[in-house]
């Protein structure tokens, strides 16, 4: 029964972490295959009849964005730090890493354990009890209100 | 005499030891057995999905506290 759980727990940890493998390497390839986003200057100079209306940004602040190179570099809100920071597959494998490890303590896999193990004797002592109702219901003696088949 | 007596005693407490053991045994490997042990296996895996995502809330949250990142106010988190 312990070796049982202690399998299964494994093999639920192995398949999560290929779980979270797998769409780090997606996210990384959509990443590959997204072009470059264009700069202003040549948003400025594309040909007025060559059919393609390319909206120009609105207006920023001063202070929300600079000019490197060229480009413009928009500053992001602290949302898209925190969103950026949190999502990085480093961080994404340690959070469940110190998820699986903080389930794993001493007192919460005891208590997991000791879960289990009530829950399977509680069936089964319900269970018990459902037969031997059903016997004593079938082998009573006539005249009790039971019917003997 | 008494010698007799300790391995009869003896020779019961196995018995009955050994009965018990098998029963359970038996039960276990039934249908029965099988399909409660698998229920109870179901709940334990809830719980240890419930443990993991509160280690993991726990573990964000410490990291959202001792890092750098910014504070998120109430229009960011919009």
């Amino acid at each position: 029964m312990v070796l049982v759980t202690i399998a299964a727990i494994l093999a639920v940890v192995s398949v999560a972490a290929a779980i979270v493998a797998t769409r780090a390497v997606a996210q990384i390839r959509e990443l590959r295959q997204e072009p470059p986003a264009p700069v202003l200057a040549e948003i400025d100079n594309l040909p007025a009849e060559s059919g393609e209306s390319l909206a120009r940004p609105e207006p920023l602040d001063e202070a929300e964005y600079k000019v490197v190179h060229g480009r413009v570099i928009v500053q992001p809100t602290g949302a898209q730090v925190v969103a950026a920071t949190m999502t990085r597959p480093s961080v994404r494998v340690a959070i469940f890493v110190s998820g699986v490890a903080h389930a794993l303590r001493p007192e919460s896999r005891d208590r997991i354990r000791a879960l289990i193990r009530r829950e399977y004797l509680g069936r089964k002592r319900a269970r018990q009890r459902a037969a031997k109702a059903a016997a004593r219901a079938q082998n009573s003696p006539p005249g009790q209100g039971m019917v003997r088949q | 005499m008494s010698a007799r007596i300790v391995w009869f005693v003896a020779g019961t407490a196995a018995g009955v030891y050994a009965s018990a053991k098998a029963r359970r045994a038996a039960y276990r490997v039934s249908m029965p057995g099988l399909i409660d042990q698998a229920a109870a296996l179901g709940s334990g895996l809830r719980a240890f999905n419930a443990e993991v995502r509160d280690g993991m809330a726990a573990k964000e949250h410490q990291i959202r506290t001792t890092s750098d990142l910014p504070q998120l106010t109430t229009k960011d988190q919009n």
